[in-house]
């Protein structure tokens, strides 16, 4: 069966801007996310809202977008309006929550083609915008949100109070509403056995630690999610300075690990590095967990195998996951086709880099 | 449940250690083997598990006699879902939201931005609130409950008047 073209305008055979591993650090930062949290002012939480009242929201919304110039004319998509092979497709790219597919209520949902600004509607608040960026970039990404929050912010009203700032559906988020994250690439960390005093440092400021994707979810591939935890009490811009001021940290212990993992580890690290490339180059079927383990070691060859970029593998992560694969081709696939698939299109990517 | 490292003493300490391939694992220890590990340096529990904490808590006996009337939720039903129904409820429920606040985020002051703009300049916003109202209203005629219907056709006005 072919895959229709997707409903919510984004490129199936290319991945948003933020993964094109060119920013500050990319080959251990992958990339850096902002998240708000807002309500619009005078109308209930979802909790206590009608489904019709749910519409009205989506509406305004999508007024407010235009209105304040950043949907460009495009419009907000209903999230039951698409099928259920993109919404996984839309999970994978981070751009959607895993509670946000499980919700009853009417949700809408936006993104810009570069993927670098999306927007839940009616997910726990009526509004969670959301900016990606590649590398380690918050600085960047919270001026550019500020802006844009403004901007919609100038159309619809958000619910604030003196005190306790902007006001959520969970007090876990009320204040600045901000989570801001970083997912950083920790294999030399990893390897010499260090992660769990260098995790227990970053816990002990507050921060969390989480999966690749989100609350609740195991990390794959020696992929870190980090985030701040409370929204009370500090500003936006201390939030962002503490979270890449940790992430600084991670960077020089990464490094650290790196020089002494190439130093005295060498041949251990290079038939690891050359035994993935083998894998991933040759092989005729690959599992979606056996790529991401794969992928990760041979992250550790960028900069020692030629032609080997952060971006590539970036892209890999995710157009191999299963809805973005079958997007990819334009085609609903069986289990064993759909791991077919994945090593050729793998095997594609990787012709150019040789041993 | 016993400790997973001695397994003598209770545990009290829920750890997440990470092994070599990078997993994650939940570990119950008890005081003495977590702060061997150097677990116990690390005084503040996650917010989520704070939050977790007091939703279990039992809740005060007049619990079901306090209600937002911004949303009609009451304190019983918060401490269900721990989602409130509005905005309102932040000041209804005073200081027990307060002392909430406090225990979760460590603080009850906002120090960040503010938000820009009054509601009452934005078009949108006007019509979203004049259809609310409108809605409202006829379902309180609907009701018989003239009195809040009488406050609903003034809100409204005050809308419907402002140039």
């Amino acid at each position: 069966m072919t895959l229709g073209s997707l409903k919510s305008g984004l490129d199936s055979r290319a991945v948003g801007s933020w993964l094109s591993g060119e920013g500050p650090q990319g080959d251990i930062v992958i990339s850096s996310r902002i998240r708000l949290a807002r309500n619009i002012s005078g109308i209930r939480f979802l909790s206590k809202t009608s489904q019709t009242e749910q519409k009205d929201i989506i509406k305004s919304v999508d007024n407010s977008l235009s209105q304040a110039l950043i949907s460009h004319g495009r419009k907000l998509v209903e999230v039951e309006d698409l099928s259920s092979f993109e919404t996984q497709f839309l999970l994978e790219r981070h751009l959607l929550s895993p509670d946000f597919l499980k919700s009853k209520a009417k949700r809408g949902f936006f993104s810009t083609v570069d993927e670098s600004f999306s927007l839940m509607v009616n997910e726990e608040d009526h509004l969670r915008l959301q900016m990606l960026g590649s590398g380690l970039c918050l600085d960047n990404l919270w001026d550019s949100m500020k802006r844009l929050d403004e901007r919609i912010n100038s159309v619809i009203p958000f619910a604030f109070e003196d005190n306790y700032g902007f006001l959520t559906a969970c007090p876990t988020n009320v204040g600045t509403g901000m989570r801001a994250s970083i997912l950083i690439h920790l294999p030399g960390v990893v390897l010499t056995k260090e992660i769990d005093r260098v995790l227990r440092g970053v816990l002990q400021l507050g921060l969390s630690v989480r999966g690749t994707y989100g609350e609740g979810t195991e990390t794959k591939g020696h992929l870190f999610q980090i985030s701040n935890q409370r929204t009370l009490g500090q500003s936006e811009e201390e939030i962002i300075s503490t979270l890449t001021k940790m992430a600084s940290q991670l960077i020089t212990y990464e490094n650290e690990a790196r020089e002494y993992i190439l130093t005295k580890m060498k041949n251990f690290i290079e038939d690891k590095l050359y035994r993935s490339l083998g894998i991933l180059r040759y092989a005729r079927m690959l599992t979606s967990d056996e790529v991401i383990n794969l992928l990760s070691t041979l992250r550790f060859g960028i900069g020692i195998l030629p032609n080997l970029t952060a971006g590539k593998l970036n892209k890999l992560m995710i157009l191999t996951r299963p809805a973005n694969l079958q997007f990819f081709f334009g085609a609903e696939f069986s289990t064993e086709q759909r791991d077919r698939k994945r090593a050729e299109l793998i095997k594609r990517a990787l012709k150019n880099v040789e041993a | 449940m016993l400790c997973e490292d001695c397994h003598e003493s209770e545990a009290e300490v829920l750890v997440t250690e990470v092994d070599s391939s990078g997993n994650l694992k939940e570990k119950h220890l008890c005081k003495v083997c977590a702060s061997k590990k150097g677990y116990i340096l690390q005084k503040q529990k996650p917010l989520v598990e704070l939050f977790a904490d007091f939703l279990k808590e039992r809740g005060e006996t007049d619990d079901k006699e306090l209600t937002c009337s911004g949303c009609g939720m009451s304190w019983a039903e918060f401490k269900q879902t721990g989602r409130f129904g509005c905005a309102e409820c932040y000041l209804k429920f005073g200081e027990r939201i307060e002392r909430l606040i406090a225990r979760i985020q460590g603080t009850t002051h906002h120090t960040g931005r503010k938000a820009p703009r009054e509601p009452e300049d934005s078009p949108v916003f006007r019509q979203m609130q004049m259809k609310r109202l409108r809605r409202e209203l006829a379902k309180a005629i609907q009701a018989e409950e003239y009195e809040k219907a009488a406050r609903l056709r003034d809100d409204l006005r005050k809308f419907e008047e402002r140039p």
